[in-house]
């Protein structure tokens, strides 16, 4: 009985990436309800550093002392005050993966749009560029980056858009194509917009909410890869919290502050990021 | 007569697969050449160290090779690589297939093991959330699945060392392995680096496995089995399961693709003698010969795990009839 | 062998989706429980099985089959009751086929006698092939017709004692609709099954069914024998359903449109009559993008004139959307021309002018996907008035209200997205959106096909009015001849890439010359003819 509309594109485009399914009931629950602690922890991380009495770098005591007054976490590996660093360390994985994050979305899905409405070959080679980028593992491109480039904000941003655009593009194509096969693209058509009014009246609109589904993983994955760098010592020395971890993993037996505190710090942080995004992608996707 | 779909050339499709896995290696090394060589930092005067001058510079550049046109160096690089040669370190030395050989072994060691710790868990956290969808243990597996999800993994492996070190002290925080030897000397040290990598590859692939399981739950056939008055357990294990294992087993390969190359990491907190070390110092030391040899070996992996979950996703479901 | 007590079924917001309905069904009946959607069969089928979709209750009364009362049994008791004496098909019944079991163990898994001598029996008694290498196939393997066969041989495999069919032939085409039927049917008089048969498709019921039950909104309204139901319906409802199911048996009493009066620009004629809407030579392939296979379409010809209503007929796949697409200008043809008022169209549909664009309108076959899920349905039909008929908004606004009433949707729905509506409702607008562009010729794919009877019959009056009045050329695609037969003046039917028969509905259909009309119009049951062969009632005199 179906006499399909437009025949399923020759090539059937198989993603060797298998997707996570987006956030089901309980991460929307999750979100409702953490919301607020979230935004609390983020505005934390970047208001730190406005609350560091001092300079964070400064040599307070011996190496790994225990907490004592005046040091409410100790001393790290080299005898700096660790809250003071941990205050001051957050706001590197705050603003530099979101940045990166808004980049990698907003060049992802203009690919991925791009792709689908063009269909055909152009599809073809960018599905066929996505999976070479993929084959790269991200921390050799992002060594190859800083080996390359040098550590920077523009590395990192470099680095996290060549790993995430490839995931972004690949979910706005498949989504796009999904839209322009069901036909109201065509019904646009036939009213005689142009392509430019098509993609913005009726595809964009329509892709969003995949799209901005999986934006809390790209944050997380930008905010891991940022981190990683700092964590793999190639950061300035300021303060940061993952490379506090690094720093202080050796006499982790003697105080663990040094780890533990930065440590947590990061995991409330992503999670918090991650469902952040969450909600505002439900706002706007709805 | 008996109707069916035209024969499938099998061995046809898995030798298009495979031509396009080679082309994408090839390609990948490319990119890597390219990243790791065109962008400004110059491998001569860092071999030199700081203090040599320009004249010096320039002849070891020429020394090097570097200052050949670009494609001819990457085609020297590809053809000696397929000879096995990977080049020499410029900082030590010494071949770099020397150099990386160890530790290229160790890391797969623990890629293997996580492998196959992640396989096990996320099968039976997988199904037995997405065989009761919205229950109380759903939530519960799911609600840390996302939490380890999110979590940068050497956070992850460091709240290991936290607990299991430094708190209780059962397990060691670092891989005191002796030169030459293997991490296999002393297994207690796997154990902590497996566990770090397993938990968050399983608290994905569990994702993907319950939403698979979720899906087959509700697909007609296995309604109507159910309907059928088929006890529960045969539905389950003849009815939904086995759709579930294609798609499963494609999340399984690119997994292990992702850990390979994402070791590096974890490792790094443990001190464990992977390939994290050298392709780190590499990237300080400007020894660009062993990033793109350490580089090309990854990638490698990589492609080749999924090539291989492409395969089995041929062989497993040669029509596409199971929907994935 | 069935009792049904005042049964009543609540959802959560204690709406009543089947209320107090009793019934019994004697063994070895066949029953036939009609109504449209909505009517509450489809929970009384699962109910007769001790099934409930997630979020209903039972707020009084029982169902009992072969004296078990299936509400109430749980867990080893209610699986034993539906393993030995029940078997359920649902819609589509291949679908039901697990993949990954071959097609031995479908049969074996459900037959009490496993061995693999029972299990050819089986196959063969169902038509198909008992061998053993057939035996170790996947159903994926297996031609689509088989794959139905096989589903019945499983479901008849446990030798239950009741049968309950939950719309099983929807979806499916005409052939392969009456292979099922006819499968189940010859069983079911062979074993002296009892059979319960939930459809909306009246003709099929009526094919099968000794009793029919007819349902509206949760409620039975009229019980009896089939042939009395149907020709003389003691309630307005069944009556009204009727009256109201196209029927092929109408081809043959359709009188020739009136010649609508002639439009605005109809050119002076000198001689010929000139087609509003001419296809010559068209050649067109499916799908769009690299792989373009061989072309579907070689060298279709054929004229719509005005007020004229043209069916398209064909196998599924065979290439009507394309064709249409074609015309309409979605779809880049390989070869021929398009002709509308003798003045050749471009093909691609950007490079027509906007007069052209808004003379040929396309509804396509899939409404869902038809409309922007975004945007407000109102704002769909206005835009389309707008944009093609240039008119204000005011009076955008104005169409859209209008237009929304012809199809029977209330005027406030224009506010609502696509989402908020059901499936038979986004297809009438559609149709609204496509009207709004005031075409001259609209080219209808299959466009009732997810309508209720009594819907259906409002779109196809509508489309009649405005053929006499404006003159309005249609094309037809359905796979339903009775839609054919009620609305169409002529019929072209494609086969193997031409038109391989063409002609008035009356002759096509009265006397098919091809092979696949023959077998096709053979399947379809006719009501009227049921009806007024035996029984010899007087439905005319009844209105």
């Amino acid at each position: 009985m179906t006499d399909t509309a437009t025949e399923a594109p020759a090539a059937a485009v198989r993603p060797s990436v298998p997707r996570p399914p987006g956030p089901g009931p309980l991460r929307r629950v999750l979100t409702g309800l953490l919301w607020l602690p979230a935004l609390a922890v983020v505005l934390l991380a970047v208001a730190g550093p406005w609350l560091v009495p001092g300079d964070a770098g400064r040599i307070v005591g011996g190496p790994y002392s225990p907490p004592g007054p005046g040091l409410p976490l100790g001393t790290d590996a080299i005898g700096r005050d660790v809250w003071d660093r941990f205050l001051a360390g957050g706001r590197p994985l705050v603003i530099v993966p979101l940045v990166a994050t808004v980049l990698t979305t907003v060049v992802g899905t203009l690919l991925g749009v791009l792709a689908g409405y063009l269909g055909g070959r152009v599809a073809a080679v960018m599905s066929w560029l996505d999976s070479l980028l993929l084959a790269l593992p991200p921390i050799v491109v992002l060594l190859a980056l800083l080996h390359g480039l040098g550590y920077s904000a523009g590395t990192l941003l470099l680095a996290v858009a060549a790993t995430g655009v490839p995931f972004v593009s690949r979910i706005s194509r498949a989504a796009t194509t999904r839209v322009v096969r069901t036909g109201y693209v065509d019904q646009a058509v036939a009213l005689g917009d142009g392509p430019l009014s098509v993609v913005v009246r009726e595809i964009v609109p329509n892709i969003l909410q995949p799209v901005l589904a999986d934006a809390g993983t790209r944050l997380a994955v930008a905010i891991a890869l940022t981190a990683s760098a700092d964590f793999l010592g190639f950061g300035p020395g300021t303060p940061s919290w993952a490379a506090m971890v690094s720093e202080n993993m050796e006499g982790v037996t003697l105080v663990p502050w040094g780890v533990a505190v930065p440590a947590l710090g990061i995991s409330v942080l992503t999670v918090a990021a991650n469902l952040l995004l969450d909600r505002l992608a439900a706002k706007g996707a709805s | 007569m008996s109707g069916g779909r035209a024969p499938l050339r099998l061995p046809r499709l898995m030798a298009r697969r495979l031509a396009g896995a080679v082309g994408t290696l090839f390609t990948a090394s490319a990119l890597l050449f390219l990243a790791a060589e065109v962008l400004p930092g110059d491998a001569a005067a860092a071999s030199l160290g700081g203090g040599a001058d320009a004249g010096q510079i320039a002849r070891m550049r020429a020394e090097l090779g570097l200052d050949r046109p670009l494609v001819l160096r990457y085609l020297d690089w590809v053809g000696s690589a397929l000879d096995g040669d990977l080049g020499t370190s410029t900082v030590s030395h010494r071949p770099v297939g020397e150099l990386v050989t160890d530790p290229l072994l160790d890391t797969l060691l623990l890629v293997a093991l996580s492998v196959l710790v992640t396989v096990a868990v996320a099968t039976s956290v997988g199904v037995l959330a997405g065989l009761r969808p919205g229950s109380a243990l759903d939530w519960l597996l799911s609600a840390g699945a996302v939490a380890l999800v999110s979590i940068p993994q050497f956070v992850t492996a460091s709240v290991l060392v936290l607990v299991f070190a430094s708190a209780l002290g059962v397990l060691p925080a670092v891989s005191l392995v002796p030169l030459g030897g293997s991490p296999l000397d002393d297994p207690a040290a796997l154990v902590l680096p497996v566990a770090a990598l397993s938990l968050f590859s399983a608290a994905w692939a569990s994702r993907m496995v319950r939403a698979s399981v979720v899906e087959a739950g509700r697909s007609p056939h296995v309604e109507s089995a159910r309907l059928a008055g088929l006890p529960e357990h045969r539905v389950v294990f003849r009815h939904l399961l086995p759709t579930t294992i294609g798609p499963c087993l494609q999340a399984f390969a690119w997994l292990t693709g992702a850990l390979v190359g994402g070791t590096a990491v974890v490792e790094r907190v443990f001190n464990y003698p992977g390939l994290s070390a050298p392709l780190v110092s590499a990237v300080v030391n400007h020894d660009t010969a062993v990033l793109e040899g350490i580089g090309l070996l990854l990638s490698g992996a990589v492609v080749v795990s999924l090539l291989l979950a492409d395969l089995l996703d041929l062989v497993a479901d040669p029509h596409g009839s199971v929907a994935r | 062998m069935i009792d049904i007590a005042e049964l009543t079924v609540v959802d959560r917001t204690g709406r009543a989706v089947v209320e107090d309905l009793t019934l019994t069904v004697e063994r070895g009946e066949s029953l036939g429980i009609v109504g449209e959607s909505g009517s509450g069969k489809t929970t009384l089928a699962l109910a007769l099985l001790g099934a409930l979709r997630p979020g209903l209750a039972v707020r009084s009364g029982s169902v009992r089959v072969d004296g078990h009362d299936m509400l109430a049994l749980k867990g080893s008791r209610l699986r034993a009751v539906r393993r030995r004496t029940l078997t359920y098909l649902a819609q589509d019944p291949a679908s039901a086929l697990t993949p990954t079991l071959r097609v031995g163990g479908q049969i074996a898994e459900l037959a009490p006698d496993r061995s693999a001598e029972g299990v050819r029996r089986r196959l063969e008694a169902m038509g198909l092939p008992g061998d053993a290498e057939f035996r170790r196939r996947f159903p994926h393997q297996l031609s689509g017709g088989q794959q139905q066969r096989l589903a019945l041989a499983r479901a008849l495999a446990g030798e239950p004692a009741v049968a309950v069919l939950d719309e099983p032939t929807t979806g499916l085409d005409v052939l392969t609709r009456r292979l099922v039927l006819d499968e189940i049917d010859r069983p079911a008089r062979e074993r002296g099954l009892t059979l319960v048969f939930i459809t909306h498709d009246l003709p099929a019921a009526a094919r099968l069914c000794d009793r029919l039950v007819v349902l509206r909104a949760g409620r039975l309204v009229e019980q009896g024998p089939t042939l009395r139901t149907l020709s003389r319906p003691a309630d307005p409802y069944t009556r009204a359903l009727v009256r109201a199911v196209p029927d092929i048996a109408e081809a043959g009493r359709r009188t020739p449109a009136p010649e609508p009066p002639p439009g605005p620009d109809a050119p002076a004629d000198p001689g010929g009559d000139r087609a509003l809407l001419e296809v010559r030579g068209l050649r067109a392939g499916h799908g769009r993008g690299t792989g373009r296979e061989a072309p579907t379409m070689s060298g279709v010809s054929f004229r719509v004139g005005r007020g004229e209503c043209v069916a398209l007929l064909g196998a599924s796949g065979i290439g009507k959307t394309t064709l249409v697409r074609c015309v309409s200008g979605h779809h880049r043809p390989d070869g021929g021309e398009i002709l509308l008022h003798g003045e050749p169209m471009p093909p691609d549909l950007r490079r027509r002018t906007p007069a052209q664009r808004r003379s040929v309108q396309l509804v396509p076959q899939d409404a869902v996907g038809s409309l922007n899920p975004r945007r407000r349905v109102g704002e769909a039909i206005a835009r389309s008035a707008r944009v093609l008929r240039g008119l204000d908004r005011a009076a955008a606004a104005a169409e859209t209200v209008r237009l929304l009433g012809l199809v029977g949707l209330p005027a406030e729905w224009a506010g609502r997205l696509p989402g908020e509506m059901s499936g038979g409702q986004r297809q009438r607008v559609a149709i609204a959106r496509a009207l709004a562009a005031a075409p001259e010729v609209l080219l209808c794919d299959e466009v009732t096909a997810s309508l209720d009877v009594g819907i259906q019959v409002e779109i196809l009056e509508l489309l009649e009015s405005l053929r006499r009045q404006l003159g309005l050329g249609v094309v037809l695609i359905t796979h339903d001849l009775g839609v054919v037969a009620r609305s169409a003046d002529r019929v072209l039917v494609l086969d193997g890439g031409g038109v391989c028969e063409e002609g008035a509905v009356a002759q096509v259909l009265g006397a098919p010359r091809h092979a696949w009309t023959r077998s096709v119009v053979g399947a379809m049951t006719s009501l009227r003819d049921l009806t007024e062969g035996p029984a010899q009632a007087e439905v005319g005199a009844a209105d």
